[in-house]
Formats: structure tokens, sequence, C-alpha cells
């Protein structure tokens, strides 16, 4: 009985929103990173992109393609539930849906842009390690998100995401990495989807750091001229 | 002791069971020099044209673009430069052109630009009637608009708390002498374009004054009617009492299939009228398939441009395209290599 109760205390600590703990440990409250991200198809062949990102607050998140490059130059920024696509030469950054995906694969523009769970999510029940989600609001992607956390650290290992009642995709977190900075948290996050099956994509960080990030940045405006905060 | 283990063993346990495969992948990766003060890129494209208009003839056309920008501190330099190998059996001939070479000071805050820029303004995908500094775009092929003007540009971006969420302010002079900006009529130029996000739409004021042309003003915006669909809009007028004005939209599906389509009058009263449907991973992956039509109600003129642009992965595109208006047929073939 003793060792039950020593296993649930955890789940009696967690007091407040868990969601809010699991989005800080993910992201400091504005930094910068590096990732790469590699869609794989059945047949094994890769198409990789490396994209430099900056985030603040809950809800402010940009990206870069570097490469390949084909792609490079491009940006994505998010506003809450505003998404642009900045291509050089269009003279606008086009509004894009979040349920579409910029890079193919399995990740769509939300998950490429992850604004913090909490912003999105209401928990629904928790039952041990599993959250229960429910999208705040009809413009979120997924409708329902079944998490299983890591109770310890306050991290997220695996999503079950549902769309219209049905299983669309599954995000697994791993390879748990000190950053330095005191940030630790999963370098990768690999989707997987019932609706293309033999395809994943896999998301590695790299080079999280803190950095003082002006809302200015988060802009229309500055969108095209985005590389030039980056060196 | 052995109890304790037990218990860490037990909290810790589904972490492995789900993090597995995750863990054996490998993190590491090389930067290479994009974590440099400097970047570059750009790319040569080969194109062969089966044209078919009073006569019928090949045409090959190669471009090569490069771009590249330094930073240090805050000051910032950008150059992007194309040139031109043009072949179309009838002539040869070779030219490059600097698109944009520009120095910048400043912030995000506040900056000062001098130099040759691209500007872009407006809300228009294959037209534009506010875009007054910045010449015309070609409808089938907007992106390839690269050449800027040499100006003066002055840029402030502030964000608040408030409704707006966000505002910019560009402050625009173009001379127009025999060394700058020689291909326009000689004049002195001036502008200003006022944007803010209020709330989730996207506006912009602007004008133009010029000592030789009729003052013009202008105003667009672009906004989420539904989360998939975008609407867009332009207005422009000068003192003549001329108007010019845009209406769009741009619909895009979760599975990557997207519909563009604008409805336009210019300046000289041409009204025209253009859609575009495209369709990404169409049948297979990296194949992006499209269809675009256009129609000029005035000179009464039809064009249809059927392509499908396919992504090798390593840098390479190819594209396939056959052409069809009431003046002209050709079918292009592009191989454009990315660096």
């Amino acid at each position: 009985m003793k060792r039950i109760l020593i296993m649930l205390l955890p789940l009696f600590l967690m007091a407040g929103n868990i969601l809010d703990e699991i989005d800080k440990n993910l992201n400091p409250t504005s930094f910068e990173a590096y990732k790469k991200l590699i869609n794989i198809e059945p047949d094994g062949t890769k198409k990789e992109f490396l994209m430099w990102m900056i985030k603040k607050d809950k809800d402010k998140i940009e990206n870069l393609f570097l490469k390949p490059a084909t792609d490079n130059g491009r940006a994505l920024l998010r506003l809450g539930e505003n998404m642009w696509l900045y291509i050089p030469g269009i003279a606008k950054p086009l509004r894009v849906a979040s349920a579409q995906s910029v890079t193919g694969g399995v990740f769509n523009n939300s998950d490429i842009l992850r604004v913090n769970y909490s912003s999105e999510y209401d928990i629904v029940k928790q039952q041990g390690d599993i959250l229960y989600l429910k999208a705040k609001n009809e413009n979120v992607t997924y409708e329902k998100v079944v998490m299983k956390i890591d109770l310890k650290r306050k991290l997220p290992v695996k999503l079950d995401c549902y769309a219209g009642g049905v299983l669309i995709k599954t995000i697994k977190y791993g390879k748990i990495t000190d950053f330095g900075n005191g940030i630790v948290r999963p370098a990768v996050m690999m989707t997987t989807s019932p609706l293309q099956k033999g395809y994943k994509s896999i998301m590695i960080w790299a080079k999280i750091k803190p950095r003082k990030l002006k809302d200015e940045y988060f802009t229309l405006e500055f969108m095209p001229h985005l590389n030039e905060i980056r060196k | 002791m052995q109890n304790v283990k037990w218990k860490i063993l037990s909290l810790l346990l589904p972490v492995f069971i789900f993090a597995g495969d995750l863990d054996n992948i490998d993190i590491s990766f090389d930067l290479g020099d994009v974590d440099k003060p400097y970047s570059y890129k750009g790319y040569i494209k080969p194109e062969l044209y089966y044209i078919d208009d009073k006569d019928k003839y090949k045409k090959i056309k190669t471009k090569l673009n490069f771009e590249g920008d330094y930073k240090k501190n805050e000051w910032y330099i950008k150059g992007n430069w194309s040139g031109y190998y043009i072949n179309d059996e009838k002539d040869k001939k070779t030219f490059g052109i600097i698109n944009e070479l520009y120095v910048k000071y400043g912030n995000v805050n506040k900056n000062i630009t001098v130099g040759k820029e691209l500007l872009k303004w407006g809300k228009g995908y294959a037209y534009s009637a506010v875009s007054f500094f910045t010449r015309p775009k070609n409808p089938l092929y907007p992106e390839d608009l690269k050449q800027g003007y040499e100006l003066v540009h002055l840029k402030t971006i502030t964000t608040t708390d408030t409704d707006v969420k966000n505002y910019s302010l560009d402050l625009i002079y173009m001379p127009v002498t025999d060394a700058l900006n020689s291909d326009l009529q000689k004049s002195q130029n001036a502008g200003a374009k006022l944007y803010m996000l209020y709330k989730n739409i996207d506006i912009d004021l602007m004008f133009r004054h010029s000592n030789v042309e009729a003052d013009l003003f202008g105003g667009d915006f672009s906004f989420n009617i539904l989360t998939e669909l975008e609407m867009h809009g332009e207005y422009a007028f000068d003192e003549k009492n001329e108007n010019s004005y845009l209406l769009g939209f741009k619909y895009a599906s979760d599975y990557d299939f997207s519909v563009t389509g604008e409805w336009y009058k210019d300046l000289n009263k041409n009204r025209l009228v253009y859609t575009k449907i495209s369709k990404k991973d169409f049948y297979i992956d990296y194949l992006t398939a499209y269809i675009t039509g256009m129609r000029n109600y005035t000179k009464n003129m039809n064009s249809l441009l059927i392509g499908g642009n396919y992504d090798f992965k390593n840098n390479f595109i190819t594209t396939l395209e056959y052409f069809t208006s009431t003046k002209q047929k050709y079918i292009k073939f592009t191989l454009g290599y990315y660096f």
C-alpha cells in the first residue's frame, strides 16, 4: 500500500495545470533553435529540411527554411491561429491552413509551428500519466489529443491526435537531451499516421538557446528579413 | 534501497517503452556554413521552349541567379544578380541584371536602406493595383519578378497590445535620372505605406507623389473568412480619378489542394480575371500539378497554362508546361538546379 502511495505521489504533487509545466519544460519563454525535419517514405527514400526557428510567449513562432536549396529563404509565421508562408519572389506572405503541410510528409504546419499545448487545449481528464485533451476551439487542428506524459520530468512522451473522432496521427517524443541553460527536453519528435501508412516524419532539435526576441520579429512585414537576425 | 530502485524503474518504464525506437536516432547534425554572418544561394535553370505562333521554332533560355548577403552589427548588405542566355533560332543574346544591391542600417524597429531594392507592396498574387514602386508582374510567373528600383527606404515596425497588433511605416524616395532607374521617365518620386494588422485583418494604405505623373493613392486588405479561405483586395486611384482595383481569394484545403482567383481592373481600364488551381503530391509524392487560366475581357484574349513540377529531392526540380493563348502556344521544359 505504502509503495503504491509513493508511486502515485507525483500525481498529487501536480498542482495547477500540468500542460503549462509541460510547455515550460519544452520551450523557454523566448528562444531560438535549429531543427532538422526528415520525411521518410515507404521505400526508405528521405527528404530533409533544415530550419532555424524563433519562438516567443505562448503563440508567436517563426521558421526560416535554410535547406534544401529549393526552399531556402521561405519563412513560416504563426501568430495564434493565423499562419502565413513567405516565398521569396511572391509579393505578400500567403495565408496558409494549419492542417496543410508546406514540407510534405506527415507533419502539418501546426506540428512544425507548434505553439504551447496549453494555448490550444484544455485537460478534460487525467488518468495517471495519461492526459485527455480537448481543443479550445474548432480552429485547432486536432480536436482531441490523448497525451502520455513522463510524470517525473513533466514532458510529453506520446500523443494520439484525433480529428472527426478518428485517429489521424501519432507523435512520439524521445532522446531527452540537455541543451544547456537548464533546458532538458526531448531532442526528437517522430510522427506517423494511419492515413499515410509507411510514411514517417522526424524532427530533430539542436542549439536551443534562450534569446531576447522583439515582438516586431513576428510580423508579416519582417518575414522577408528574418535571415538578417539569424546572424 | 532495492524498493526505491523498483519505484524509480516503475515510474520510468513507460518512458522507455515509448521512447524505444527514437533513442536510436542520431541527433547530431552538421549545420555547415548556415551559422555564418554571410549566406548565399542561387539556381541555374535551363528552359527549352517549342513555340507555335506565326512560325514554329525552338527557344532556349537559361537563367542563372545568385544571391548573397552579409550582416555585421547593425549593417546588412544584400545583392541579387541574374544572368540570361537566350537563343530563339533568330537571335542570340546574353545579358546580366543586378536585381538588388543595397545597404541597410538599423534594427527591426527603425532602419534605412539605400540602393536597388525590390519592394513588395500589395496583396494580389497575380496582379497588383498598389505596387507603386515595383515593376509589373508576369501573372503566369509572379515569382520571376526580382528586379527592384534604386531608392532610399526608411522603415519602422511597432507592435502594440491593442486591436492594432502591429503596424509599420515605409517612406520611399525614388529619383529617376540618367544614372538611376534610367528605364523610367526622368522624375522625382516619393511615397509612403502604412501597414497594420488590425485584429486579424492585414491593412495597407499607400500613396506615391511624382513631379511628372499623377499622384496615386491606394489601400489593400487581406483576411481569412474561413480557416481555409483567404480574401484580399486592393484599390488605387489617381488625381485624374482613374481607378484600379483587385478582388481575390485563395482557398487552401487540408490536402494541399488550392485555388487562387483574382478579378483585376488596371488604370488603363483592362479588365482581367485569373484562376489557378494546384495540387501538391498529385498522385505521386513531390509532384505538383497546376492549371492557370486568364482572360482579358477588354482585349478579348484568353490564355491557359497546364503544368506540373517534380522535386527530385536532390535540389533538382523539373517542370513541364503547356501554354495556349489567343496569340501563342508553347511547350516548355525546365530543369532547375538550386544551390
